[in-house]
């Protein structure tokens, strides 16, 4: 009995799974960059694509310069003021999201703009008496490559993929879920690195099997390893350190700049005037044996040999083996095991790092695909199957990079969730109170693999009120938590004895405050009510198909329990809830499917009559399809 | 087989315990009360087929991974996050012989009572210990002592795995009670064995960051 099809239109499918061109959601992959950012998208035969500007040019320089008035400058002309304004003009802010003073001095003390401490912890940026935070910086990034996009696929984002590296940890996920949300922008998924390359290599290469994929950004390092195999990309270990990058072998060369230029006290202008020659003579010892330059602001020349080069960064590239040495331990794979090892980011451009990963991988690595583009297009391809526009044939498994734990009794971490547990997961542990009649309990949830709490990151302190005042140990609390697809946590607990749940508000120790957010929203705050207003109706279309879908098979194994009357009943409740939904009002659709909930219980309740029947005299559903 | 009925949440019609409901095709809530074993459909044991195992979690992962309900309704994508954190447990509890070791004993019904310590592995620790005390990770030829360390340590692992496994499938014929808390004896041995492990693990990473 073919109920549906004489109540829905030509090409309108409610049958899951299927999605017919014009329900085709316009969607992007995103890689939001330490020294550049890109964002790709599925083209016409399927294959990803990076969107260029106007100029052709398909990386943005994630540079954002704030001037006297207006709104800021993203990209290539904010770069272009790098050396005129130095103090406004923000460079690898990647390396502060989610990062307290303290972190960023202790890896460089030498930042061209100055930083203070801001509220909630995560540093800011001092720019005259305007202070900046990371999470902005980066928004005007995302806003850039948002209009973009939306520019050549002719219309609003439906949703997008930002890619973040492996090693972040949920600070620095958060503070990149924020900056989306600053930007206006329906984060679908936030996805590793290294797994994102994967998905490219895996889709559009073929590739099966075992690979590791070593990935040097500009400002981080992830080393992954991922089993290919029948579209499932599943990441067996991952590691990394989310402070080295080519950033810092750019630094080596800065530093040597100034020395010999003898400048004891360096202002930005110089430094930036230095990261600028650092880095281009980073890239052409690439291909040249020596290479001869002006020095930053003098007509003096300098000279450097590859050799000299590579003497002076070997001991931060070699920092990166033990790391690919600890995940293949991790996953339990010998190297011989592996299938090939893929490099990922601009950094492996260099000859040195290129050496080095193939003399401790014992193989020469891929570069079959643009090591600057890959990720952003594995995006693209993450995207496409999750906004549900082909019934996707791939699947990635992910893990998360660092152990999870709570602090305990002096100073020592019990790990809740252990480094390399694919995601999502959710892991409990019990904890007692230690004196009687205790009825609060102060828990500290930190990240990492060190075994003092002081010495991993703290993520949220939150105190645990209103347990019963019990005898010492009597009291069961169980505290829980939980890892999103996205990597990011969140904390339950519960007094086991009594039932007594407790939501816990967590506030990251490297967050935003909710009220800075909202402050930040302001801008795109008409924006933002649509965007909800849209979010709410897709919700209830999407529940209104599933409901109607439901009573079309339910009809089709069941119709002939109804007279013909009902059955016009029945079919009239599922025209109504069909008109509702082309519409636009949530409310309307969420109405009509309360309506068509009562009118057809009777027929709910008949089918399960049946059912019953069918059981008593033993016979399975099976036996009458 | 048994006639384990449900009513769908969606379409409310009955439908056979199972991942989607048998008339309208809409996830279906997890059975809570479905072990680790029964959810890959084994039967409870030591020896399982590790391969099959994967094999297994991959395709139930290709049915309920929450990425396939991102455009479905919120009950659906809740329904889906369910079932993928207890599948993900499951298989990680099944994969490791000590964990899976540890939930069998639960799966069989065994009450955990801390088992009482025994002086022969006791004095065993002592002599362990003392061999890890002795390599200093920072002289020259601690990467090959280290190595030889942990083959041993490997292989009194295994044959640790070995006797587990081999008590368990005593007791699966014999149902003795006995057998299960000798098996749990052997559990803090195993622990033990991961302890030390763990710990070659830490020392040859010092060693090997040192050497170059």
């Amino acid at each position: 009995m073919d109920v549906l099809l004489d109540i829905l239109e030509p090409g309108q499918s409610v049958l899951p799974h299927q999605v017919s061109p014009a329900l085709r959601k316009r969607v992007v992959g995103i890689d939001l960059g330490t020294t550049f950012s890109l964002v790709a998208a599925i083209g016409v035969e399927g294959k990803p694509l990076c969107i260029p500007d106007e100029a052709g040019n398909v990386s943005l320089p994630s540079v954002v310069h704030y001037g006297q008035n207006g709104s800021p400058l993203v990209g290539q002309a904010a770069r272009a003021k790098l050396l005129s304004d130095p103090e406004t003009t923000i460079s690898s802010v990647k390396r502060y999201m989610g990062r307290g003073l303290e972190d960023i001095y202790k890896k460089s003390p030498n930042t061209p703009h100055g930083l203070e401490a801001g509220e909630g912890g995560m540093v800011r940026i001092v720019m005259g008496d305007k202070r900046v935070s990371p999470v902005e910086v980066s928004a005007e990034i995302l806003k850039a490559l948002k209009q973009r996009a939306e520019d050549a696929l002719g219309g609003t984002l439906h949703g997008v993929v930002i890619t973040v590296p492996a090693y972040f940890d949920d600070a620095q996920r958060q503070a990149t879920k924020d900056a989306a949300r600053i930007a206006g922008l329906e984060v679908m998924r936030l996805l590793n690195e290294p797994t994102s390359a994967a998905l490219a290599y895996g889709l559009d290469k073929g590739r099966e099997g075992l690979y590791a994929i070593y990935d040097l950004g500009g400002g981080t390092f992830d080393i992954s390893l991922l089993k290919l195999e029948k579209g499932v990309f599943q990441v067996m270990a991952t590691g990394g350190d989310s402070a080295l990058g080519g950033d810092d072998l750019d630094q080596w060369l800065v530093n040597r700049l100034i020395l010999e230029l003898g400048v004891e006290k360096p202002d930005s202008g110089l430094i930036q005037a230095c990261r600028k020659v650092a880095r281009e003579v980073k890239e052409r010892l690439s291909n040249e044996e020596t290479v001869e330059f002006s020095m930053p602001l003098s007509l003096a020349m300098g000279r450097i040999t590859r050799d000299e080069f590579e003497g002076g960064i070997r001991e931060l590239v070699w920092a990166t083996i033990p790391l690919c040495r600890r995940v293949l331990k991790d996953a339990g794979i010998e190297k011989d095991a592996l299938q090939g090892v893929v490099l990922v980011g601009g950094s492996t451009r260099v000859p040195l790092v290129r050496r080095m990963v193939a003399e401790f991988f014992c193989m020469e690595p891929l570069i079959d695909l643009d090591p600057d583009q890959v990720v952003a297009l594995g995006a693209a391809h993450q995207a496409e199957a999750l906004a549900g526009n082909e019934r996707a044939e791939m699947l990635l498994l992910d893990v998360t990079p660092l152990s999870l734990g709570v602090e305990t009794m002096g100073d020592l971490v019990e790990k809740i969730v252990p480094r390399n547990s694919p995601i999502p997961t959710a892991r409990g542990q019990e904890f007692t109170t230690f004196k009687d009649g205790q009825t609060a309990m102060a828990i500290h949830v930190v990240q990492g693999e060190r075994e003092l709490a002081s010495q991993c990151r703290s993520l949220a302190r939150f105190e645990l009120r209103g347990i019963p005042a019990m005898t010492a140990g009597a009291a069961r609390i169980l505290v829980t938590y939980q890892v999103d697809a996205d990597g990011l946590l969140t904390v339950s607990a519960r007094e086991e004895t009594t039932g007594i749940e407790q939501s816990i508000a967590i506030k990251p120790s490297y967050g935003l405050s909710d009220d800075e957010i909202a402050d930040m929203l302001q801008d795109a705050m008409r924006h933002g009510t649509t965007d909800m207003l849209a979010r709410l109706l897709n919700e209830a279309k999407v529940d209104a198909e599933r409901v109607l879908a439901a009573a079309g098979a339910a009809l089709k194994e069941d119709g002939d329990l109804l007279s013909d009357g009902e059955l016009k009943q029945v079919k009239a409740v599922m025209v109504a809830l069909w008109d509702s939904m082309q519409g636009d009002s949530a409310e309307k659709i969420n109405e009509a499917v309360v309506q068509m909930d009562n009118k057809t219980r009777f027929f709910a309740q008949r089918r399960m009559d049946r059912s019953l029947q069918m059981a008593m005299t033993g016979r399975k559903v099976d036996d009458f399809a | 087989m048994s006639f384990k009925n449900s009513v769908c949440w969606s379409c409310r019609g009955v439908t056979p315990a199972g991942v989607f409901c048998h008339t309208c095709d809409t996830i279906l809530p997890m059975d809570p009360g479905e072990n680790f074993f029964q959810l890959f459909h084994m039967e409870p044991a030591f020896d399982l087929d590790l391969a099959a195992l994967e094999q297994h979690y991959r395709e139930l992962q290709k049915k309920l991974h929450p990425d396939f309900f991102a455009q479905r309704s919120a009950m659906e994508r809740r329904i889906s996050m369910e079932r993928v954190i207890r599948l993900n447990e499951a298989w990680q509890t099944l994969q490791d012989p000590l964990l899976r070791s540890g939930y069998l004993l639960q799966t069989l019904g065994w009450q955990a009572v801390k088992p009482e310590p025994d002086p022969e592995f006791l004095y065993e620790v002592m002599a362990l210990r003392e061999t890890l005390e002795e390599v200093n990770p920072m002289e020259s030829n601690a990467l090959s002592r280290l190595a030889a360390l942990r083959s041993e340590a490997k292989a009194r692992m295994q044959t640790t795995i070995e006797k587990v496994s081999e008590m368990f499938r005593v007791y699966l014929t014999e149902k003795n009670g006995e057998i299960l808390s000798k098996i749990a004896r052997y559990l803090d041995r195993m622990r033990y064995h991961r302890r030390y492990l763990e710990e070659l693990d830490r020392l040859e990473d010092q060693a090997f960051e040192q050497e170059s």
